[in-house]
């Protein structure tokens, strides 16, 4: 699905070179679920973006489900974003002034679907997340969790080949986090391609495979080595 | 404390110029706007003699056609000038304390000087009351005589400029002036003077300029002379000779009298009333009785001096910065949401919500200081443009008044604006910006 | 296009978009009700005259000597300037009238149909010399001009019959005629004073001038009466010539007349200019009018840019979402178009009942004229244009927000 090689990016400043990522190579087969690890600063954030395609890297290729993705326009990578990839971001970013309905519409807005099949495709990924009683709903009347789940919904509508989910449960409680896991386990049985940012190693290791990211490069460890725990954890500041 | 908010406030406007530039300009036009038309609508009805405008009036009697009324539009008023006879008549007697009857002509004068051509002077035939009546400064000299008035003395009084004109500045009392065929002598000479408006006779053109030449009406006999304002008759009559015009029903004269105590001026009321009953013994003022004595104010309102579309103009300008207001809000909401992460900040640092309403109300009042100076400057701007526009002279001052009512009028607008803003960015709770969001 | 999505989250983020809608609304019924103004203005001062006023001068003369005050002596000097006048090169008719059209000055007196009973009617009327239609540019659209005959004898001009009665032959605009004989039949027919004294009958119909106070509502009624003007204060003179004439005549007329007679002055002016001078307040209104308008549209467009900015910078993140989510470019400058497009929508809605309400207040306040629905319209669609054009910078900065800011975290 997946296959980054020698994958650079850095960002320039007046006063300090960052390297985020650094000749990084990696390869995600379809269908997987995979957990990317690693203590803050490792970069990775950026590999999802760049996974994702919202933004550019310096160096290496990058083929998404076969089709090579380095030098395409912005048009077509837009194209790409909607009907191939989903996204689950940490802080949700659901639409604030739309409901339910709406904010899951919005990705099937920009491919162009017809208003029947658009009602049709929110429907069913609300009922996949367990949502379909909210329509109405604003973000703001909704829980943590089940704001959460609209995104997820909204990931889903457009049958996504696959799902990058950056810290999808950080500003959950451990029940609501359980929950999400499910469901993206659920998710990730229907054939999907599941790739979760994560610090947390119980939640990592319900996922099948684990890459660990240091310094903007993939490092190899044993996944039944224990993951290093001191001083590496991404906190979550406020709540 | 309150020098840190305002130096806060402040640093929040340097912070994004562009920004605190088109508040103030906002807020400038509309300030600027709506002085400019408050202004000019409240000269424009400014009334000149304030002092004395109840104890002045203007004298109305409907001496019109009993089928008709003088205006179809108005059929409760009596026509605004009178005729000669009557004019004449009720001026005769001594309840007022200064009466005066007169009109407007145009005389030729003919230089001594004959290197300058003749020319035509704008004349009021009066009595020498006019001068009293409505307190004339004089720089040489002073009205003639009561005996002139009578006899019908070839005298005259001079405006300032005519007399800059014809003698050059000097004091010209004494000397002479020949007006049509005849040798006039200066009696006195005007300062200047120029009530705006002309309120003594508002026809044709209520922001003229004083007339140049005042002589006794009674030399109108001997003289001959056509008034060159209004007339309107509804009778008419045979003109062989200038006395049948003075005889007929044609109205063309305005009479003006001061009433100082409430007496007088039921006397007076009493007196014209009496009068036109012993006319109507002669077959005249066959129309019910209905004589005025206008009150200044009264009789400037009738003459529609303000023009509708003044009125008009005022009122838009009213809400022209009502939407200014609106815009503030609106522009004010968004810049100080916006910065709701430092709010966060400095509520979790201890500001209280009073402490962050206070530094934005203001922010709000600097931001209304200044456009309202900016927006004073404009409406001076404004001001000329309309005086250029109409060629009138509103003789408007930046003075304390206008200064004062334009920052009040931004002060407030600030205040109104700001209020709301203010409030719903002091409600933000401190902890919601802390965390990434 | 996200119609439906866009409407509600209007909806649900109530005050910003109450304050644009309504400050949209009120702008639009100030601008349609200042527009009103001009249009009203502009359609009396742009009416035609009847007259030729580019080629017709005219020349006042206030006589300075008393001999003027000998009705012999002034019929001779007006009989020796028009014959001077139409010998002018150039000059193709010369009359003397005793006001001038257009001017703001002139007489008038009230008739109605001989016969009738009804009150009276404002009539303002010229008295003139012959060839007045010629020198004016006039036409006549039936019955005859005046003729020399029509005039009353030298020194006869208040000559009555045995009854007391005046009586002449007149010419009237049709625009008279027609509303004393709603019929069409005015020609041949009389019209007299309250009081039957004075007895005018209709030989000629003028098809259409202007009298001395064109945008008054009897703006277009006249009367010319076969009655030579001239006074020993005043003697005026309407002088028409070729086309482009005027200035050559205007050089030299002032030396010539003097040459006839020194004792008067002579002003020169032309009726184009007595014209401009009339309108000269409405066209000031016009011009103030017209600035309000431009303030208003120039301080609602900054609201509208001012706004459509904030909400940009407050919805980065927002937009960063919908990019990630696919949107093109294109799809979020037409998002943010159509937002506007919808807020401007609303308000104008709003502001179409303002303008009526306003209007009428200011109908019953201050006289003003009434709004018509074309003007509303073109307000309206004028308006739609600008606010999309104030919003549109915004705009284009909302599309160049990349996507990962969907990510970021500060």
């Amino acid at each position: 699905m997946l296959e980054m090689k020698s994958i650079s990016k850095v960002y320039r400043t007046e006063h300090v070179e960052t390297h985020a990522l650094s000749e990084l190579t990696v390869t995600v087969e379809a269908g997987s679920f995979v957990a990317v690890m690693g203590p803050s600063g490792c970069g990775k954030t950026t590999f999802l973006n760049t996974a994702g395609l919202l933004d550019t890297f310096d160096t290496g290729t990058y083929h998404l489900d076969g089709q090579d993705v380095s030098k395409l326009k912005d048009r077509e990578m837009s194209r790409i974003r909607n009907e191939k990839i989903g996204f689950i971001f940490q802080t949700f970013n659901l639409i604030p002034d739309l409901n339910v309905f709406d904010n899951v519409d919005v990705p099937l807005r920009y491919r162009g679907m017809p208003a029947g099949a658009r009602r049709q495709a929110i429907q069913e990924s609300l009922d996949i997340v367990g949502l379909s009683s909210r329509l109405k709903h604003l973000p703001s009347q909704l829980s943590g969790g089940q704001q959460q789940r609209v995104a997820i919904a909204r990931a889903l509508a457009g049958t996504p080949r696959l799902i990058l989910a950056d810290e999808p449960t950080g500003n959950l409680d451990s029940a609501m986090a359980n929950d999400i896991m499910d469901l993206l386990e659920k998710i990730n049985e229907t054939g999907t391609t599941v790739i979760m940012v994560t610090h947390d190693p119980e939640l990592a290791n319900r996922a099948h495979r684990q890459i660990h990211l240091l310094d903007g490069r993939q490092i190899d460890l044993e996944m039944d080595e224990p993951v290093p725990l001191a001083g590496d954890r991404a906190a979550t500041v406020g709540e | 404390m309150f020098s840190y908010l305002l130096l806060t406030a402040w640093r929040s406007l340097k912070r994004n110029p562009f920004l605190s530039l088109l508040v103030v300009v906002g807020i400038a036009l509309g300030i600027g706007v709506s002085t400019t038309f408050v202004t000019a609508v409240y000269r424009l009805s400014l009334h000149p003699v304030p002092e004395k405008e109840d104890r002045l009036f203007y004298v109305r009697m409907d001496s019109w056609n009993p089928e008709r009324p003088w205006r179809d539009s108005l059929p409760d008023d009596p026509p605004d000038q009178m005729t000669w006879r009557d004019a004449l008549e009720v001026t005769s007697g001594d309840i007022p304390t200064h009466q005066t009857f007169m009109y407007k002509a145009e005389l030729t004068v003919h230089p001594e000087d004959k290197d300058m051509r003749p020319f035509r002077a704008s004349t009021r035939l009066c009595t020498n009351d006019f001068f009293a009546l409505f307190e004339v400064p004089f720089q040489y000299g002073g009205p003639w005589s009561n005996a002139a008035d009578a006899a019908a003395e070839q005298v005259l009084v001079l405006d300032h400029a005519t007399n800059a004109k014809m003698f050059g500045g000097e004091d010209s009392v004494g000397r002479t002036l020949r007006i049509e065929d005849r040798e006039f002598m200066v009696a006195g000479v005007m300062a200047p003077w120029r009530p705006i408006p002309k309120y003594y006779d508002t026809h044709n053109n209520p922001f003229e300029d004083p007339e140049e030449i005042f002589l006794p009406i009674l030399l109108s006999e001997s003289m001959e002379i056509n008034g060159a304002g209004n007339d309107s008759n509804w009778k008419g009559y045979e003109r062989n000779e200038y006395a049948d015009t003075l005889a007929s029903e044609r109205i063309w004269i305005q009479t003006w009298v001061q009433l100082d105590t409430q007496r007088q001026k039921d006397d007076y009321a009493a007196f014209l009333d009496a009068y036109a009953l012993d006319q109507r013994k002669m077959g005249r003022f066959e129309r019910p009785l209905n004589n005025w004595t206008q009150e200044t104010a009264a009789w400037m309102r009738d003459q529609h001096i303000v023009p509708a579309e003044a009125k008009t103009l005022l009122i838009i300008s009213l809400l022209f910065l009502v939407v200014c207001s609106v815009n503030l809000i609106g522009i004010l909401l968004g810049k100080f949401l916006a910065r709701a992460p430092e709010i966060g900040v400095r509520r979790a640092l201890g500001a209280s919500r009073g402490t962050i309403f206070m530094q934005h109300l203001l922010e709000c009042e600097i931001i209304a200081a200044v456009g309202g100076l900016a927006g004073l400057g404009l409406s001076v701007l404004g001001l000329w443009t309309i005086e250029a526009l109409f060629v009138i002279d509103l003789n408007f001052k930046l003075d304390l008044n206008m200064v004062g009512a334009g920052m009040l009028l931004a002060l407030v607008a600030g205040l109104l604006a700001g209020t709301y803003p203010a409030y719903r960015v002091c409600r933000i709770p401190p902890a919601q910006y802390l965390k990434a969001q | 296009m996200e119609f439906g999505p866009i409407v509600r989250s209007l909806f649900h983020n109530k005050t910003r978009f109450w304050l644009v809608t309504l400050e949209i609304a009120l702008t639009l019924a100030l601008v349609i009700n200042c527009a009103v103004y001009i249009l009203d203005m502009g359609s009396k001062m742009n009416r035609d005259t009847g007259m030729d006023i580019e080629n017709i001068l005219v020349v006042h003369t206030e006589p300075v000597s008393p001999d003027f005050k000998d009705e012999t002596f002034l019929s001779q000097v007006r009989d020796e300037d028009l014959r001077l006048l139409a010998a002018q090169p150039g000059v193709l008719s010369a009359t003397a009238f005793h006001q001038i059209p257009l001017s703001g000055s002139g007489s008038s007196a009230g008739r109605r149909a001989e016969g009738s009973d009804l009150n009276t009617i404002v009539i303002p009327y010229y008295l003139v010399t012959m060839n007045a239609l010629r020198t004016l540019g006039a036409e006549l659209e039936s019955g005859r001009d005046l003729m020399a005959s029509d005039y009353p004898p030298a020194g006869q001009d208040d000559i009555r019959d045995d009854d007391g009665v005046q009586r002449f032959n007149v010419l009237v605009t049709r625009s008279f005629a027609d509303k004393l004989f709603p019929d069409g039949d005015a020609l041949g027919k009389a019209v007299v004073n309250n009081d039957g004294t004075s007895v005018q009958t209709i030989v000629g119909i003028i098809k259409h001038m202007n009298n001395s106070w064109p945008t008054s509502d009897f703006g277009s009624d006249v009367m010319l009466f076969p009655l030579k003007p001239g006074t020993a204060e005043r003697m005026r003179y309407l002088v028409r010539t070729r086309p482009g004439g005027l200035d050559a005549l205007a050089a030299t007329l002032e030396e010539s007349m003097l040459t006839t007679n020194p004792d008067r002055i002579i002003t020169l002016t032309s009726l184009a200019e007595v014209r401009d001078d009339t309108f000269s307040e409405d066209v000031a209104l016009v011009k103030i009018f017209g600035g309000v308008i431009v303030l208003l549209f120039v301080v609602t467009s900054l609201g509208i840019f001012g706004l459509a900015s904030f909400s940009v910078t407050e919805r980065t993140r927002q937009i960063g979402t919908r990019r990630a989510l696919g949107a093109t470019r294109a799809a979020i400058l037409r998002y943010f178009l159509i937002e506007t497009w919808v807020i401007t929508g609303i308000g104008l809605t709003l502001g179409t009942g303002m303008a009526f309400g306003l209007n009428m207040a200011l109908a019953s306040i201050a006289d003003s004229p009434r709004l018509e629905l074309p003007l509303l319209l073109t307000g309206i669609v004028v308006f739609w244009l600008v606010g999309m054009l104030a919003a549109l910078l915004p705009a284009m900065r909302a599309m160049m927000v990349p996507p990962v800011l969907a990510t970021r975290t500060v």
